[in-house]
C-alpha cells in the first residue's frame, strides 16, 4: 500500500546543509541533512534500485563507509520514504 | 479620514455600544461592538492614530465584547470574545477585556486569513526592508520589537507577520504590542514617554499590558515592505550582543511548525516559507541589553560601515 | 441602522448570479452568514467562475477556496494513511458522507468543509480495527473515561480514534445509526450493496444508501448548525444519481422502505425540493409521505421545526421561535437516538460537567 517514489510526488527546496521535502501525496514535510538527502535524490533519480546498493553505491562515490548512512536509511524508512521492493 | 482619536470618548462609547464602529488595521477593517468602558477607553487611547469609520459598508470581521451569560455574571464577572456570534476562546476574567480584545483579533487572522502565510513573529520595516522575529515565548522577542519599533524601525506587527505568497511582501497591521512581566518595567524605563493600557494581572502570563503603537507607524500602515532579514532573538541576562549565522534549514523547520497555516496552505504554504527563507539573511541573535541590540540592527541594514 | 436585506441562503445557492447584484452591505451579511453555517468555502469554490466579487470581498472568497482545497487534499491524504492501516486486514472498509464523496470525487464533495473520517465496517471487525489503527498511531486516549464508557457500552461504537502525529480523527462505525435508536438499519444490507472506489481499497454506500444515509444523519442531529450544509449534500447526491439511474426515485423509496427509513427520506425530499428547488417529480413526493404514513399535522410540525433553522440565519438574528424550535429539536434528536431512562442519566452528567468545568476556572 506504500506510494510508489517518483520525482513528481515532491517539492525539494536545496539549501548548503540539507534539504526540505513536500510530499504532495501525504501533506508531509521532511528535513534533512546532506547525507540523507542524497540518498533521497538518489533513491529518486533511480526507483528502481534497493535502498543497500544506492547506499553502496554512494559510500563507493564518496569514499566513505556504508555503516555512516544507517541513520539516514532509518529516517527515510521511518517517514516512509522508502521505495517498496 | 476620520481617526479613532478625533472622536470624543463619549462618541466612541456610543459608537461601540451600537456596534457601528470600524476601525481599520492596515488591510483589515473591524467592525467592533462593546458596552464595557474600559474597551473604549482602551480603544480610545491604545488606536488613536487609526482610521474609523460608523457603519462601514463592509468590515471584515465583526467582534464583539461582552460579558457573557452564565452564573459568574455577578460572582467573579467574565468577558468573553465573540466573532460573528462565535466564541472561540474559554472567558477570562472581567478585567482583561482589553487585552482579550487584542488576542482575538490576532485568532481571528491567524485562523481564517489564508490569503496570507500567517506566521507568529514580530515584523518590523526600514528602508522598506522587513526584519522577521520569531520566537516562542520568553525569548525577549515583545521586548525587542517594542524598543526597535520606538527608535528608528517601524512596527508592522509584534505577533502575528502577514507575508503575501503572490508578491512576497510582509503587511503591516501597526496594533499595539503586547508586552508582559519584566518587559513592561524595561520599555517603560527605556521610552518614558510611551502610552500604556492599564496593567491586568493573570494568574497564568502574570502582568499583562498593550503599548500604543508609534503614530508613524500607524499612518503608513498601508505600506508593505520586502523580507529581508530572519533574525531569532534570545535574551540571555549579562550576555554580550552576538549575531550568527542560521540554517535555512532549521530556519525553515521553524516556520513549518510555527506558522498559523503553513498545513493549510499545503504545497503553497511550503513553497511561500521556502522563498521567504531563501530570500532572507537567517541568524540567531543573543543579547542582554536593548542598546547592544539597536546597533547590530543598524548594522543589519548597512554591514559594509 | 437595521441589517440590510438579503436573499436567504437557500436562495443565493440556487441563484448564484443572484451575487452580482449584491452591494457591499449585502455582501458583510452573506460572508458573516456563509462562516457561520460552514458553506463560504461552497459558496466561493462553486460561485466563482460565474460572478465575479467586489475587491474587498476577493482575500476572504480567495482564503475560502484555499481552506476548501485543503480540506480536500487532508481528507486524502488521511484516506492514504489509513488504507496503509486498515487494507491489510481483508474487510470491507465503507467511507461515510465527506470522505466517501472526496474520494469518489462526487460533486457533494465540492468546496466543502470536512471533519472526521467516518467509515462502516462489519461490526465483528471492530476489535481488529481498532487493534490496526492502534498499531499504526491511533488512539482514543483523549477520551475520558465517562465518554468511552458511552460508546462502548450504550452505544456500542468505537470512541473516535486520534492519530497522534497529525491529530486528525476517524470515526470507526458498524452501522449508521447507534444501536439503541428506535430505527437500527440493518447493516449488512449497507455494506452488500456498497461499491468499490477505484484506485483505492475504499467503498462507499450505494447511490440510495449514500441518500438515505445522509438523510438519517441531517434528521437526527440534534442541532441545525450545519444543516444547509447537510441538505446540499442531499441536493447534489439527488442530482447527481438521479441523473445516472432511471428509476433513482423508485428505487430510493423501495430502499429506505426496506431499511425502515422512510420518514428521513420524506423530509429531505420535501425540504430539498422547497429550499433548493431540486428536481424531485411530484409522484415522489406523495409517495414518501404514503409510506412514512405522516399525515399533515406530524408534517407541519417538522416544518415548525426544521425550515427556518435550514435557512441558516446567524445565531445573532435568531427569534425566540427559533430559540423553541432549536430546543425541541435537540430534545427529539436524542430521543431518537437513545431510551428515556439512558437519555435523563446522560444529560444529567454532560449538564454536570460543564457547570463544574466552567467554575473551576482559576480568576
Amino acid at each position: 500500500m506504500r506510494p510508489a517514489l517518483a520525482p513528481e510526488r515532491f517539492l525539494i527546496q536545496r539549501w548548503p546543509d540539507g534539504i526540505v521535502v513536500f510530499d504532495r501525496l501525504l501533506g508531509d514535510t521532511h528535513t534533512m541533512n546532506t547525507a540523507t538527502a542524497a540518498l533521497f535524490e538518489r533513491l529518486l533519480a533511480q526507483p528502481q534500485q534497493l535502498p543497500d546498493v544506492a547506499v553502496a553505491q554512494l559510500a563507493a562515490e564518496q569514499g566513505s563507509s556504508p555503516a555512516l548512512w544507517a541513520d539516514s536509511l532509518a529516517q527515510l524508512g521511518n517517514s516512509g520514504l522508502l521505495p517498496r521492493h | 479620514m476620520q481617526r479613532v482619536g478625533d472622536l470624543s470618548l463619549a462618541a466612541l462609547k456610543d459608537g461601540l455600544r451600537a456596534g457601528r464602529l470600524g476601525i481599520q488595521t492596515g488591510p483589515i477593517w473591524w467592525q467592533v461592538q462593546s458596552k464595557l468602558p474600559d474597551v473604549a477607553r482602551s480603544l480610545h487611547a491604545l488606536y488613536a492614530a487609526h482610521p474609523c469609520q460608523f457603519d462601514p459598508e463592509f468590515a471584515d470581521y465583526h467582534v464583539e465584547l461582552r460579558t457573557p451569560w452564565n452564573l459568574r455574571r455577578w460572582l467573579r464577572p467574565q468577558v468573553q470574545f465573540y466573532i460573528d456570534g462565535e466564541a472561540p476562546f474559554e472567558p477570562l476574567p472581567r478585567d482583561q477585556a482589553p487585552a482579550m480584545l487584542e488576542w482575538g483579533l490576532n485568532w481571528s487572522l491567524a485562523a481564517s486569513a489564508h490569503q496570507w502565510l500567517n506566521i507568529h513573529a514580530a515584523s518590523l520595516e526600514r528602508n522598506g526592508q522587513v526584519v522577521v522575529l520569531p520566537a516562542p515565548p520568553g525569548s525577549g522577542k515583545s521586548t525587542l520589537c517594542a524598543a526597535l519599533a520606538l527608535r528608528n524601525w517601524r512596527l508592522l506587527s509584534d505577533e502575528l507577520t502577514l507575508i503575501d505568497p503572490d508578491s512576497m511582501q510582509a503587511h503591516a497591521l501597526a496594533r499595539p504590542i503586547n508586552l508582559k512581566n519584566a518587559s513592561i518595567d524595561v520599555i517603560r524605563a527605556f521610552e518614558p514617554s510611551a502610552a500604556w493600557a492599564p496593567e491586568v494581572y493573570d494568574t497564568t502570563k502574570g502582568r499583562v499590558t498593550h503599548l500604543r503603537p508609534p503614530a508613524q507607524a500607524v499612518q503608513r500602515m498601508q505600506e508593505s515592505g520586502t523580507p529581508r532579514w530572519i533574525v531569532f532573538p534570545r535574551y540571555v541576562a549579562g550576555a554580550e550582543p552576538l549575531l550568527t549565522p542560521r540554517s535555512k534549514v532549521q530556519t525553515f523547520t521553524h516556520f513549518a511548525e510555527n506558522a498559523f497555516n503553513y498545513s493549510i496552505l499545503g504545497e503553497l504554504g511550503f513553497a511561500t516559507v521556502a522563498r521567504l527563507v531563501e530570500q532572507c539573511d537567517c541568524y540567531d541573535f543573543s543579547y542582554s541589553r536593548l542598546d547592544d541590540a539597536l546597533e547590530v540592527f543598524d548594522w543589519l541594514l548597512n554591514p559594509d560601515d | 441602522m437595521t441589517e440590510p436585506q438579503l436573499p436567504s441562503l437557500p436562495a443565493l445557492i440556487r441563484q448564484p448570479q443572484g451575487l452580482a447584484a449584491l452591494s457591499l452591505r449585502q455582501w458583510d451579511l452573506l460572508l458573516r452568514r456563509l462562516r457561520a453555517s460552514n458553506l463560504l468555502g461552497r459558496m466561493a469554490v462553486q460561485a466563482d467562475a460565474e460572478a465575479p466579487v467586489p475587491a474587498p470581498v476577493r482575500p476572504h472568497w480567495l482564503a475560502a477556496q484555499r481552506l476548501a482545497l485543503h480540506q480536500r487534499q487532508a481528507i486524502r491524504w488521511e484516506c492514504t494513511h489509513l488504507a496503509e492501516a486498515l487494507a491489510p486486514l481483508g474487510i470491507p472498509l465503507v467511507l461515510l458522507k465527506g470522505a466517501g464523496y472526496a474520494l469518489a470525487d462526487q460533486p457533494a464533495a465540492r468546496g466543502r468543509l470536512f471533519g472526521d473520517v467516518d467509515l462502516l465496517v462489519p461490526r465483528q471487525a471492530l476489535t481488529q480495527v481498532e487493534a490496526a489503527l492502534m498499531l499504526h498511531g491511533w488512539s482514543s486516549r483523549g477520551t475520558e473515561a465517562y465518554d468511552q464508557r458511552y460508546y462502548r457500552e450504550w452505544m456500542h461504537e468505537l470512541p473516535p480514534m486520534v492519530n497522534h502525529k497529525r491529530a486528525t480523527v476517524v470515526d470507526v462505525h458498524h452501522n449508521i445509526l447507534p444501536l439503541s435508536a428506535r430505527c437500527v438499519p440493518d447493516a449488512e444490507l449497507l455494506l452488500a450493496d456498497s461499491l468499490p472506489i477505484p484506485g483505492t481499497p475504499f467503498r462507499r454506500l450505494g447511490p440510495c444508501d449514500q441518500v438515505i444515509h445522509s438523510a438519517t444523519h441531517l434528521f437526527h442531529e440534534g442541532e441545525l448548525r450545519n444543516g444547509l450544509r447537510d441538505l446540499l449534500d442531499l441536493h447534489a447526491l439527488l442530482t447527481e444519481h438521479s441523473a445516472a439511474q432511471a428509476d433513482f426515485w423508485r428505487a430510493l423509496l423501495a430502499r429506505a422502505e426496506r431499511l425502515g427509513l422512510v420518514w428521513p427520506v420524506l423530509l429531505a425530499l420535501r425540504y430539498t425540493q422547497t429550499l433548493l428547488g431540486t428536481p424531485v417529480p411530484p409522484e415522489a413526493l406523495v409517495e414518501a409521505r404514503r409510506r412514512a404514513g405522516w399525515g399533515s399535522l406530524r408534517l407541519a410540525w417538522m416544518d415548525a421545526l426544521y425550515l427556518r433553522g435550514l435557512r441558516a440565519p446567524l445565531p445573532t438574528e435568531l427569534t425566540l421561535r427559533d430559540h423553541l424550535a432549536a430546543a425541541a429539536l435537540y430534545l427529539r434528536a436524542h430521543t431518537l437516538r437513545m431510551p428515556l431512562h439512558l437519555l435523563v442519566a446522560h444529560l444529567g452528567r454532560k449538564a454536570l460537567l460543564r457547570l463544574v468545568k466552567h467554575s473551576s476556572r482559576s480568576t
